[in-house]
């Protein structure tokens, strides 16, 4: 456990927490699935990438903890360079928690707080630290009541859940979901997002990054968005100049987020003094209606 | 309900679930050796009906039981019968098929029945076992008893893998059927589609998994269900839990039975 108090360090100092150069691979070794990937993550943000579906943003979070292995170009993480050493994968996969896309390629274990316990127990703590940390997982996400049922038995969105307590068990200080919610409908996925939401609240210096092609998702929840096309990171910054870009959105086969297009819409209609551009519907409706007052 | 859930789910949910899993194997394993050991029919007939009464009574319900007891059953029967045929001297029944004469022996049908008992009392043991233990919880145990790493490893490895194979062929399978995959003249067209789409789906969601695990640092280590018990006294309180003592005297009995040669 040395090791990782001495790298605690390291993390403080570290304002980026995760910095991604000239990254380049592929699977076959004929076609490129990353081009030269470059991206920045740091402390507190809420990042986004998106892309439509096979524009490489799965193989490129598969980086981020070392189980891919890039053929060209380098990953730091908090300030270490990625080696794939046995034990410096360990390290780097404490650090780097994934939560993927199927929950049911994640949870093996038949009982939630099982499966919980995995990370934990197979870094070799002790039964009460285990223990510790299954409860401390799983009240941060709200389904401490959870404990005890069969994983099989849960809704999807309870099993996004479980997959996250999971990852959260490692304690990392990078938080990656790939589509977190695909599959879930309205309200699970409005759970989820407020679970996500308050996780980045109770922890300042975790760094959360969010892997989707929902636009709309993304325009009303992320500090940072980036972009994904063929391999490529097109374009990244604040959510509005990312998404309301229509030649980046349109070339990456993705579509603007409603507000912002109606928003858009308004703008060029009538408004001349629009001020902060809104993020959600409710955002939107207080601009019209003073709007329409004036 | 697929069958591998509800057998999983027995083995988290059912009466026994509370004693400890090193008693549950001790117990298995020691009726299973006595029940190899034995030469005594009515030993047999009693291992089997007490391990099967406590499987069924901890929450499998008679009726799956019996089918699953059939699985092993389908296996069982040709081979012992054909063993009728092989063993003794003294013929029971003759007949001839297209010219072949087939002499049924006294000594091998009853071979054949006592090796049939015995199958079946050791299967009713391992029943027991796999029905009220988590695999998990059965390998951590082993562990401590100095199973090799590798081998708890790859067992629930290939545990968790037939789940994969299963789920796999449920979906194919009705994916197939909604296009009519299964009517007369196209089953063995449809079965090899089945059986080749089945590997394929079967090793990317493999791969799947190994990487999510791989994800979460796995190194062949499966949390045991002491780590959602709240109070670790209870397990730990009672050397001799009265479980254990019943479990204990009911084995000195069948072995005093099978040693004495007596029934």
């Amino acid at each position: 456990m040395s090791g990782y108090k001495d790298g605690e360090d390291i993390k403080r100092d570290a304002e980026k927490m995760v910095e991604v150069q000239d990254l380049w691979f592929s699977y076959d070794k004929k076609k490129w699935v990353l081009k030269g990937v470059d991206m920045e993550l740091k402390r507190g943000d809420k990042t986004a990438l998106v892309g439509c579906n096979g524009s490489g943003k799965t193989t490129l979070l598969l980086h981020l903890n070392g189980l891919l292995i890039p053929d060209k170009g380098y990953i730091t993480i908090l300030g270490n360079l990625l080696s794939y050493t046995k034990k410096a994968l360990t390290e780097v996969r404490k650090r780097v928690g994934i939560v993927f896309q199927n929950p049911n390629d994640q949870i093996v274990a038949p009982i939630v707080f099982q499966d919980v316990a995995l990370g934990p127990v197979n870094l070799g703590l002790s039964e009460g630290e285990v223990k510790k940390r299954v409860k401390r997982a799983l009240n941060e996400i709200n389904i401490g009541d959870l404990r005890d049922r069969k994983a099989h038995e849960l809704s999807e969105g309870e099993k996004k859940k479980v997959a996250i307590a999971g990852v959260l068990a490692m304690e990392p200080d990078i938080l990656v979901l790939d589509e977190p919610i695909s599959g879930l409908d309205p309200e699970s996925s409005e759970d989820l997002l407020n679970t996500i939401d308050s996780l980045c609240e109770q922890n300042d210096n975790m760094v959360v990054l969010v892997a989707t092609h929902d636009v709309e998702l993304v325009y009303e929840w992320a500090d940072k968005v980036m972009v994904m096309r063929e391999g490529e990171i097109v374009k990244s910054g604040k959510p509005y100049d990312v998404l309301g870009d229509e030649a980046v959105i349109k070339s990456s086969r993705l579509a603007m987020p409603r507000v912002l297009r109606i928003y858009k819409g308004i703008e060029m209609a009538a408004c001349e003094n629009p001020g902060v551009p809104p993020r959600s519907v409710e955002e939107l409706l207080k601009v019209m209606k003073g709007n329409l007052w004036q | 309900m697929h069958l591998d859930h509800t057998l999983e789910s027995y083995t988290v949910s059912n009466k026994l679930v509370k004693i400890r899993t090193g008693e549950k194997l001790f117990f298995s394993l020691c009726t299973l050796f006595i029940a190899v050991y034995t030469q005594s029919p009515f030993l047999l007939l009693l291992i089997l009906f007490t391990m099967s009464s406590i499987t069924i009574w901890s929450g499998v319900g008679i009726k799956h039981y019996l089918k699953l007891l059939m699985i092993p059953l389908t296996f069982l029967l040709p081979s012992l019968f054909v063993l009728a045929f092989l063993r003794g001297s003294e013929p029971v029944l003759t007949f001839s098929v297209i010219g072949m004469h087939l002499t049924m022996m006294r000594e091998g049908l009853e071979l054949g029945a006592l090796l049939m008992m015995r199958s079946m009392a050791g299967i009713s043991c391992l029943f027991f076992l796999i029905m009220t233990t988590p695999i998990a919880d059965i390998l951590d145990t082993m562990r401590k008893f100095r199973m090799p790493e590798i081998v708890g490893e790859l067992s629930f490895m290939v545990y968790k893998l037939i789940f994969v194979l299963i789920d796999e062929m449920e979906s194919t399978k009705i994916a197939q059927d909604a296009r009519l995959g299964y009517l007369r003249g196209k089953r063995i067209k449809s079965l090899s589609l089945l059986l080749s789409s089945m590997l394929v789906r079967s090793l990317e969601k493999a791969r799947n998994m190994e990487r999510a695990l791989e994800a979460r640092c796995y190194a062949g280590k499966m949390p045991s269900l002491k780590f959602g018990r709240e109070d670790e006294s209870e397990s730990k309180v009672h050397v001799m839990s009265p479980s254990l003592i019943l479990m204990i005297l009911f084995d000195a009995c069948l072995l005093v039975l099978a040693v004495e040669g007596g029934v």
